[in-house]
């Protein structure tokens, strides 16, 4: 697996939300993203699934471009996302909700192949039980597996979760926290938003700090922690360059 | 008793022909959030596409023509949403919901004067399904509008076993839920606006095929057509199938019964559409949301 960012820059009116971002990496990893609020990193995760259109800059995934490209699009490259606030379909069924995107991208397979795989899917994620329920009726936390569980219907490569720890009960966040880790185990790589610094800094093995649309740090969470941007970013202190 | 019951059936009918053109108007605008205001409209070229379908192919059935008519409107709504809608999906128009309007009403305009133009104002009459009356139990109902109501049902029917149970159905209620969520998990929902726009306009052209050999075409035909689904969408509350179905079998059996039991038999059919809007305005009191209207979340 290839993915590399080259020079992204996106702005909003008189904002610039992305300042020449780079990033790349290649096999699979869990890559946390992290920074103050407002410093771009849904803009980049929104820039990157094809929400939002780059002004400049390119986006490559397994040697093809993605930027430019629809969400649909990128989702058949093999680029997955979730949602900070869960967008799963709250009018159908759990079972719906995971059938939709397979049947969307795989129709050939039939929908019973793919309810078979949807039923591994809850299996794995416990939730089988609620499979004739509607996605309204769970929790937040249930949502963002959901979602997770969505993505796991296709052939993600690379996903990109915004915030899935958030507002979720510490029970759940242990049971997300442990589904990433084995999917990271079946060659799936992971770029996450968190504000969760312990999850985050746990299960990342490279953090990569944002700040006013620039990358403020990059490298291994231990060095990260203790970088000294990093640290006047989080309490708000305007950096000087050295 | 018996008059009554026959005034139920004829509202029931009618209804279920009335939810086939609510319908399309509910799919286009939970899907593509465009109150089409040519709906009326394609409602009328269903009725001439069948008219003249019939009177150049003599030896075609009618039940036949009013299907192949349903299929070109919804040709004609196909290339009309690639070419004027597509760029509001694709952010390219700066007002979107003024511009929507605008086309919707000019399409209409436009298609009214190109049948004035074409057909002249004469009222045409396709050829009859089935001429007499049909014996139901005690009830005697239209034939023709007893045909007419069984391909509703029938179509209806399809209809919600397609939304519900195949792939595109559950594509088209992933974007009307959400367009974004739909995208990220692979759905084209420009592909969907275009497929629930050319839906949209056939239903409405097969209702108006069905109901021309018994109300005749003419070019400002759409008029009623299209108010009284505004009425019927509203009622069952904006972008809801089950409401509009049950609204619309409302307004049919409203209609029929005002109609069959207003004091004055001269002029009872002139307040036909008012019979509908008393329902209206009261299920509005008390249910703002229509009958199956939802809080957006």
């Amino acid at each position: 697996m290839e993915f590399e960012i080259s020079n992204l820059k996106k702005h909003f009116g008189g904002i610039q939300a992305l300042n020449g971002v780079s990033l790349s990496f290649s096999g699979h990893q869990i890559i946390g993203l992290i920074g103050p609020n407002g410093s771009g990193k849904s803009t980049l995760v929104n820039t990157i699934g094809g929400i939002h259109e780059p002004d400049s800059g390119t986006i490559t995934f397994n040697g093809k471009r993605i930027d430019h490209l629809k969400p649909n699009q990128v989702m058949q490259h093999g680029v997955g996302r979730t949602f900070q606030v869960t967008r799963a379909f709250r009018r159908m069924t759990v079972m719906e909700n995971l059938l939709v995107p397979a049947l969307a991208l795989y129709p050939e397979k039939g929908r019973k192949t793919w309810e078979a795989r949807g039923r591994e899917v809850l299996d794995f994620l416990t939730m089988d039980h609620l499979r004739d329920d509607y996605a309204r009726s769970l929790s937040g936390g249930q949502q963002k597996l959901l979602e997770l569980g969505q993505l796991m219907m296709t052939d993600t490569q690379l996903l990109l979760l915004d915030e899935p720890f958030a507002g979720v009960h510490p029970k759940l966040m242990e049971s997300i926290f442990e589904y990433i880790k084995v999917l990271y185990g079946q060659g799936k790589a992971f770029l996450i938003i968190s504000h969760d610094m312990n999850s985050i800094f746990t299960l990342s093995h490279r953090l990569v700090v944002l700040n006013y649309g620039d990358i403020i740090a990059d490298g291994d969470p231990q060095v990260v922690k203790y970088d000294e941007k990093v640290i006047q970013a989080y309490l708000g202190e305007e950096v000087e360059d050295a | 008793m018996q008059y009554f019951l026959s005034l139920c059936a004829t509202g029931l009918v009618m209804g279920v022909i009335y939810a086939l053109m609510a319908l399309g108007l509910t799919l286009i605008f939970s899907i593509l959030k465009v109150v089409n205001f040519a709906h009326g409209e394609f409602y009328m070229l269903g009725g001439y596409a069948s008219y003249f379908l019939l009177s150049t192919f003599t030896g075609l059935h009618p039940l036949l023509a009013v299907f192949i008519s349903g299929l070109i409107v919804g040709a004609i709504g196909l290339v009309f949403e690639l070419i004027f809608l597509r760029p509001i999906h694709k952010g390219q128009i700066e007002r979107p919901s003024e511009y929507a309007v605008l086309v919707t009403v000019g399409l209409s305009l436009f298609l009214m004067n190109l049948s004035l133009a074409i057909a002249g104002p004469i009222p045409r009459r396709p050829a009859s399904f089935l001429a007499g009356t049909v014996q139901l139990g005690t009830v005697n109902i239209s034939a023709e509008r007893l045909i007419a109501g069984v391909c509703s049902l029938i179509l209806l029917g399809l209809l919600l076993l397609i939304i519900n149970k195949t792939w595109i159905g559950k594509a088209l209620r992933a974007v009307s839920q959400d367009k974004d969520a739909a995208s990220i998990v692979g759905i084209n929902p420009l592909a969907i606006n275009t497929i629930a726009f050319a839906v949209g306009a056939g239903l409405a052209a097969i209702a108006g095929a069905l109901l021309a050999p018994i109300f005749s075409v003419t070019p400002d035909i759409g008029a009623t057509p299209s108010i009284r689904s505004y009425i019927i969408i509203v009622l069952g509350g904006m972008g809801s199938i089950p409401g509009s179905i049950l609204g619309a079998i409302l307004i049919g059996l409203v209609e029929s019964l005002g109609t069959g039991y207003f004091p004055d038999p001269t002029r009872a059919l002139n307040y036909k559409m008012v019979y509908g809007l008393v329902i209206f305005a009261i299920v509005l009191l008390f249910r703002p949301r229509g009958l199956f209207g939802r809080k957006e979340t």
